[in-house]
């Protein structure tokens, strides 16, 4: 070797190397010494002291999927628009081109983000971009209480307070 | 900066059947905007409209190109416009409009109508792009283009079948377009450059090592050889053609296929290298074209299932196209023009009765079809014919088709002693037997067996029974009168 | 640092992505491999161009990979979620419908 100093990106490795020993030492020597004497209620998904109920792998609601993909939409968006940023307005290449380099790619910058906002406005339409709210249904039961008690304490209530 | 603007701008002009496709892709998903169930009827007419216009500007380039004796760069060259590339585009809008009224009038897709035919358009842009595609991006956006939109509609039965069929496809789509693209930035790596014709390309490749070289070849030519469905590479198709709606199916059988092969021409040109290949690709050729053509053939004697036995048979056909690469000469690309065209004759006649069967009398299995002549003679005698073509036996196009890529492999034989082409020859003949076995089950229990319950008799002039109709007077027309499509044929031009 | 070293990291990252395309059963780690694939290719692009600053191609060739790896996720994502509401599993062994 040439050069008998560490670089910093020396240093940095070798805090990386030491990391890994830590942990994994410590890991591996807990495995060494810790006794091995599993039953059932121990194997058992702690759940504050809870029966655990069900499978332990819980799904996710399906809308946060919808979700995702819009953001994946405008993401990826993005890839395209930053390099056409940094283009776009140049001064050189319009003076270049007599000004069509600028009519150019904003036009082509447009029907990219036009086909783009149409899918936006397909998830809307289709209703993708609703949260549900909780479907609440009238319940049937009937109240051996009259309605205008209630209403009575309410009014009386709503009096005193203000 | 002003040249290359002005080439693009230029460049339109040549491209107006790509517009008009894209064109017809927005419209249909701003109808789709408004309540679609309802307006199934005028999405399926936007979608034959719009076809129909496609066709016309494809047609309007077809004498356009004429007269072109260099391929006509587009776009800084990242497309080509070549003969070739034109009667390709004919023969996949073609395809794409046959598709389109195979639905016609039919209400599966409910809700998803519009979805439908714009995905339709989907699939039909990246083909057109896949044939005059002339760089490594172009290859692979479109290549991606027509599989991801493929992906969604194998999923348009709405069963538990159709998505199995769906995610298959993907996951293995999905990985042989990565094993593709990395072949493809090894190609990049070795030449510096993704112009396919480029000097710079080919040079590249003649200094490059031999391992690598062959390597990333092969490699790129997995992700194009999945795209038409050959050994080794298509275990996919039967479950697909299975599950998915018979339109799509019949779709994927010519659309995609037949572009993958118009690149596949154009690909097997580039890495033969003016003959200085480190790999003799006649024998790799000629051994997929072999694989393919028994796989499908000893596959198909099982089925029972009509439309899988169609996907075996078009394994088949596959391997029968890529014989054609092997002979490797002016005549042997012809043969693959003519083969292709009486291919969407004969497999879209095919599937259209096979479609009408199976949405009027519910028939899916062979044996459904029994006695089918004395009920439906007309339907009966139609299917029959076009079994014999697929056979490739005369009086039909199929024979015709099977005869010219089996000359050309003989010349090819004969002129520059390739061994290959002759043992390709005798093995594509035995199995044209072997394949009689399996496409004369359908006519044998048409004609020979009496059926037990006949379905009662139905109007059979349907717009759908029409154009089968049609196809099997052009498919026998081409037996006995081929010179008109030859004369198309012929007018086209290689760069050999 | 020569570019070696950037073609040996993508061959290994697709021998990886290959490997868990072919052994894993679940349909969703299939997918991740296909994206190590993908990112493997993605480097290669990238190395190359480094030494070549006249044409941006493969850069740009990079960027268009990672549009097309969000647009097939997504699909593939999707028909796998409607694949779960059929089949109740994403374990590719247990889906085999389709015979013959």
């Amino acid at each position: 070797m040439e050069n008998e100093q560490i670089s910093a990106f020396g240093e940095v490795l070798i805090f990386l190397i030491g990391g890994c020993v830590f942990v994994l030492g410590g890991l591996f020597s807990s495995k060494l010494i810790h006794p091995h004497r599993p039953n059932a209620q121990k194997l058992e998904s702690y759940e504050s002291g809870e029966q655990p109920i069900g499978s332990g792998w819980s799904r996710f609601n399906i809308r946060f999927y919808v979700v995702a993909l819009l953001f994946l939409l405008f993401e990826v968006e993005i890839v395209f628009v930053f390099p056409w940023a940094t283009v776009f307005g140049n001064a050189d290449y319009i003076e270049a081109t007599d000004g069509l380099w600028g009519w150019f790619s904003i036009i082509e910058m447009f029907v990219f983000i036009f086909i783009l906002a149409l899918g936006l406005a397909y998830a809307w339409v289709k209703g993708y971009l609703e949260w549900p709210k909780a479907n609440v249904t009238p319940s049937d039961f009937k109240s051996p209480v009259p309605q205008g008690l209630y209403d009575n304490i309410n009014k009386k209530y709503q009096s005193t307070k203000s | 900066m002003q040249e290359k603007l002005t080439a693009i701008t230029g460049s339109m002009g040549y491209f107006l059947p790509e517009i008009a496709i894209v064109i017809s892709l927005v419209l249909l998903l701003i109808a789709g905007l408004f309540n679609a169930g309802r307006l199934n009827k005028l999405y399926q007419v936007l979608a034959l409209a719009f076809l129909a216009v496609t066709m016309v500007l494809v047609v309007g380039q077809w004498q356009e190109v004429g007269d072109l004796v260099r391929p006509l760069p587009l776009f800084n060259n990242m497309v080509q416009l070549t003969s070739v590339s034109v009667f390709w585009k004919m023969i996949c809008v073609l395809g794409a409009f046959i598709t389109v009224a195979m639905g016609f009038g039919n209400q599966d897709f409910k809700d998803k109508s519009s979805e439908y035919y714009l995905l339709a358009f989907g699939v039909l842009l990246g083909a057109h792009l896949l044939v005059m595609a002339n760089n490594l991006l172009t290859i692979y956006l479109s290549i991606e283009l027509l599989s991801i939109t493929a992906y969604i509609l194998t999923s348009f039965s709405f069963n538990a079948a159709s998505k199995e069929a769906a995610v298959k496809y993907l996951l293995f789509g999905a990985a042989a377009s990565g094993v593709m693209l990395f072949g493809m930035s090894w190609l990049y790596a070795l030449t510096g450059t993704l112009t396919i014709d480029d000097v710079q390309f080919l040079d590249g490749l003649i200094k490059a090592n031999a391992l690598p070289f062959t390597l990333a070849a092969i490699m790129t030519l997995a992700g194009l050889l999945y795209k038409i469905s050959a050994a080794p590479m298509h275990i996919w198709a039967p479950d697909v053609y299975t599950a998915a709606p018979t339109p799509v199916a019949a779709y994927f059988s010519i659309v995609p296929k037949l572009a993958g092969i118009g690149i596949l021409m154009k690909w097997m040109m580039v890495i033969n290298l003016f003959g200085s290949s480190p790999v003799n690709w006649t024998i790799v050729l000629a051994t997929i074209a072999m694989i393919s053509i028994g796989i499908g053939n000893f596959s198909a004697l099982w089925q029972n299932n009509v439309k899988r036995l169609l996907a075996y048979s078009s394994i088949a056909h596959s391997g029968f196209l890529v014989a054609g690469l092997v002979a490797y000469s002016e005549t042997a690309y012809k043969a693959i023009l003519f083969y292709s065209a009486i291919y969407l004759l004969m497999n879209m006649a095919a599937f259209l009765f096979v479609n009408h069967a199976e949405k009027e009398w519910g028939y899916t299995k062979v044996e459904d079809y029994k006695g089918l002549i004395n009920v439906q003679p007309l339907l009966g005698v139609a299917l029959v014919i076009v079994m014999i073509a697929l056979t490739g036996l005369p009086p039909t196009g199929g024979f015709t088709g099977k005869f010219l890529i089996f000359s050309a492999l003989w010349d090819s034989y004969v002129e520059s002693g390739n061994d290959w082409s002759l043992y390709l020859l005798i093995f594509g003949l035995m199995n044209t037997v072997i394949a009689l076995f399996y496409y004369l089950k359908l006519p044998y229990y048409i004609i020979f067996k009496n059926a037990e319950q006949k379905p009662q008799k139905q109007l059979i002039f349907s717009l759908q029974n029409f154009i089968g109709f049609f196809l099997v007077v052009m498919i026998l027309l081409s037996f006995f009168k081929p010179d008109s499509l030859m004369r198309i044929i012929n007018s086209v031009s290689f760069a050999f | 640092m020569s570019s070696e070293y950037y073609f040996i990291l993508a061959a290994a990252l697709f021998c990886i992505g290959l490997a868990v395309i072919i052994t894993k059963k679940n349909a969703v780690m299939v997918l991740m491999g296909v994206e190590l694939v993908l990112n493997a290719a993605n480097i290669n692009f990238v190395a190359v161009n480094k030494n070549n600053l006249v044409s941006l191609d493969g850069q740009f060739f990079a960027l268009f990979v990672i549009v097309m790896a969000a647009a097939e996720a997504a699909v593939g994502l999707a028909i796998i979620l409607k694949l779960f509401k059929y089949y109740k599993t994403t374990e590719l062994d247990k889906i085999n419908q389709l015979k013959g």
